[in-house]
């Protein structure tokens, strides 16, 4: 189904306009008001989340998970705050607050993007990454795109899902004949309107087109591997059954060595298995 | 990581609940303690047999096989798995 460039313009229009959709969460809608904000402080931030219990818990549940490098260490949430940085913490809210729609919208997307996020990070350390909770947060929300075009149209999401399946190719190319895109550019639209950070909107855009980011290069270039590495590993579902095309240029930029990549695969099995007890 | 069932003593007696968190200072008073080990939750080896597990692998790299980098990944990858069977 091609819906032409009109169609694209009018549904573009319709995830911005995503915050009135009588679907979302309430949580979800007033944590929008607060990534929207492009100067939050530590402070307000912190507050927003402490004065919702059920936030509060989860984004403690996460920070001390094997997805992030202190398991049991954190306490409160001013010190994950303070220890990760807004970015990192708007970027987790996001994820930890889709939990139930992505769990609604693809059975295995939350593991599949929780494992990526593992391995991202674990290769980000490998690399030298300076902060490599930042990559981890951008394996955890590179799909975001897939939840927000079920969000809007499920029906037609449930039809491109089929269409993948019994015609056994990308989920992506399944996006693109029924909505005339595909997750990755619906989740570049949302990431800029809600101002994200270069960091987190070039591995949103261009998971699956390295080659085209330029002002988070390494960044995008991971997370394309860890998404590779966590589909050859089976963990979890990401809407197909095939690993997708890999770009060689970004699989190179990452650079690991056989040894590093048996050493990342190898320190990832127990971290997804501690993964699968994270429901939150 | 949590324990699957109590660790007890020779004697028998608990030293510690199943359930309980393994900490990193809680493993340190472990090999102090006059036990012979511990079963761990969820390290007991992977759900799927390993025949359905290498035979995903196979259908997840099918449209794939060309690429060489791919085809080192699917080989560490295949070295990995068939390793989780190794300890079972």
């Amino acid at each position: 189904m091609n819906t032409g460039s009109s169609n694209l313009t009018k549904l573009r229009a319709r995830i911005e306009n995503i915050n009135s959709l009588p679907t979302i969460p309430a949580v979800l809608e007033r944590l929008l008001g607060v990534i929207d904000n492009p100067r939050i402080s530590l402070s307000e931030i912190s507050d927003f989340i402490a004065n919702d219990p059920a936030l509060t818990t989860r984004v403690l549940r996460m920070v001390n998970s094997p997805v992030y490098g202190f398991p049991g260490r954190i306490s409160s949430v001013s010190q994950a705050v303070v220890l990760l940085g807004v970015n990192v913490v708007k970027g987790l809210l996001l994820g930890v607050s889709v939990f139930d729609l992505m769990q609604k919208s693809m059975v295995g997307l939350w593991e599949h993007s929780l494992g990526c996020a593992v391995v991202a990070r674990l290769i980000a350390k490998e690399k030298g990454v300076k902060e490599p909770e930042e990559v981890s947060v951008a394996g955890l929300i590179h799909d975001l795109g897939k939840v927000i075009l079920y969000l809007q149209i499920p029906d037609r999401y449930e039809r491109a899902m089929e269409l993948a399946e019994r015609n056994k190719i990308s989920i992506a190319q399944a996006e693109q004949d029924c909505f005339d895109t595909t997750h990755a550019q619906v989740g570049s639209w949302i990431a800029a309107k809600w101002n994200f950070p270069t960091a987190l909107i070039e591995p949103i855009s261009y998971h699956h087109r390295p080659q085209l980011s330029k002002g988070a290069t390494l960044t995008t270039a991971i997370v394309h591997v860890a998404d590779l590495i966590i589909r050859a590993r089976g963990f979890g579902f990401a809407g197909d059954r095939g690993l997708p095309l890999i770009n060689p240029v970004a699989w190179d930029l990452v650079g690991l060595s056989e040894d590093s990549l048996r050493m990342v695969i190898s320190e990832m099995e127990p971290l997804l298995l501690d993964t699968e007890e994270l429901t939150l | 990581m949590k324990l699957a069932k109590p660790v007890t003593n020779k004697g028998g007696a608990v030293m510690l609940a199943e359930d309980t968190e393994l900490t990193v200072a809680l493993i340190d008073k472990m090999r102090g303690m006059d036990i012979q080990g511990a079963f761990v939750q969820g390290l007991s080896g992977p759900a799927a047999p390993k025949d359905e597990m290498l035979s995903g692998l196979e259908d997840r790299f099918a449209g794939v096989s060309n690429e060489p980098r791919l085809a080192v990944l699917k080989r560490i990858m295949r070295d990995h798995l068939e390793g989780l069977y190794e300890h079972g």
